[in-house]
């Protein structure tokens, strides 16, 4: 588990830190950042990666549009997914589900947050590959 | 630099010519004492449209420097942790050396206490040797070791804690971006009704501001509330088989 490759994709700097740092506090060091969903593709392309961590909002292609091309790119479609945004309301929630995001957290959120969901979505892409 | 006051249109009925001329001219006269006042107004815009680009500037500018600052921060709790990691790993060295210890100097006081001598240092250095086992030193050693284990761990729980908080940085400056993005809009507003004035006005709506990439509606709730909210809605949506 602790070589997966993440990528933290995050219009936000201190986001991308905060995110990053609390991988590697999990034991997670394999981590790649993106600074919006154009720059996420290019590296999943160049770099590839196991698991994507996106933001929402986001110049030239936010979230949505970035999750929306990965499930519609065979090498990547079934790679798990976590949106980690500010947006908290009913209708935000179902169109990330929509798309097929695996999992949505709110900002802020705790490291004790973030580790949950990702063995949420790990246990439940390990049962569904199983 | 508008100061002055505006001027008063003048009192249209100072003066009554009969007839369409009087009125005509009533009419004029009323004109004539508008323009300065539509010349005041239009400085005035001109002025406060001239205002906006110098304060989303400096909106622009609290959001880089809170960034910058926030990283820095970011790297001395980053630094902070792995040094709080370099002293944990040094305190479970240091107590596997006090227990390697203890066992050494059990094992010396059985080693010469099976072969006792006459000589008076040698039952000296006996008894030092089980002083040092009874008087629990090698135990107190190791409460010191735990005690400076937690106090560790509740150090790098803290940095954690802060570092979280600073989330607080992307969600105001999606906030300012919010509000630079309000103050555009009437900015563009502005240089409407400033093109209406100088007659370049094509008549349609004025500019939208540029599309947004920030949440209007993001905000700093550090409870479990909102994912609270989120989490029952994703439960939902997969138990209706969505997923």
């Amino acid at each position: 588990m602790a070589s997966l490759k993440f990528l933290v994709v995050d219009d936000s700097l201190t986001m991308r830190r905060i995110v990053l740092n609390t991988l590697k506090t999990i034991g997670f060091n394999n981590i790649l950042e993106a600074a919006d969903g154009k720059d996420a593709m290019a590296k999943l392309l160049s770099e590839g990666a196991d698991f994507l961590i996106t933001d929402w909002n986001m110049p030239e292609m936010n979230g949505l549009e970035l999750t929306r091309w990965v499930r519609a790119t065979p090498q990547f479609s079934g790679m798990p997914i976590l949106m980690v945004t500010t947006r908290g309301n009913k209708e935000d929630v179902i169109d990330a589900m929509k798309v097929r995001v695996n999992n949505y957290i709110v900002k802020p959120f705790t490291a004790q947050g973030l580790k949950d969901k990702i063995d949420l979505i790990l246990k439940a892409t390990e049962i569904k590959a199983s | 630099m508008a100061t002055t006051s505006p001027p008063q249109p003048q009192d249209p009925t100072a003066a009554k010519p009969a007839g369409e001329t009087g009125l005509l001219s009533q009419f004029v006269h009323a004109l004539s004492g508008l323009l300065p006042m539509l010349d005041h107004i239009k400085a005035t815009i001109e002025e406060s449209s001239g205002k906006i680009p110098k304060a989303s500037s400096q909106l622009h500018s609290v959001t880089q420097a809170t960034e910058s600052a926030t990283v820095e921060i970011l790297n001395a709790l980053d630094d902070m942790t792995q040094n709080v990691g370099t002293a944990e790993r040094g305190l479970q060295r240091l107590a596997a050396i006090i227990l390697e210890t203890a066992g050494d100097v059990r094992d010396a006081i059985g080693l010469l206490q099976k072969n006792p001598s006459a000589d008076p240092e040698h039952a000296r250095g006996v008894e030092t040797l089980v002083h040092m086992l009874s008087a629990g030193r090698s135990t107190e050693a190791q409460q010191i070791v735990e005690t400076v284990t937690g106090v560790l761990a509740t150090t790098r729980d803290s940095s954690m804690n802060i570092a979280m908080a600073l989330q607080v940085q992307d969600i105001t400056s999606q906030q300012i971006a919010s509000v630079t993005h309000m103050i555009e809009s009437v900015r563009l507003e502005l240089t409407h009704m400033l093109g209406q004035f100088r007659g370049e006005a094509t008549g349609g709506p004025a500019k939208q501001a540029e599309p947004t990439h920030f949440d209007t509606d993001a905000q700093y709730t550090p409870t479990a509330e909102r994912q609270d909210q989120a989490d029952m809605i994703i439960q939902q949506w997969t138990s209706e088989s969505h997923g």
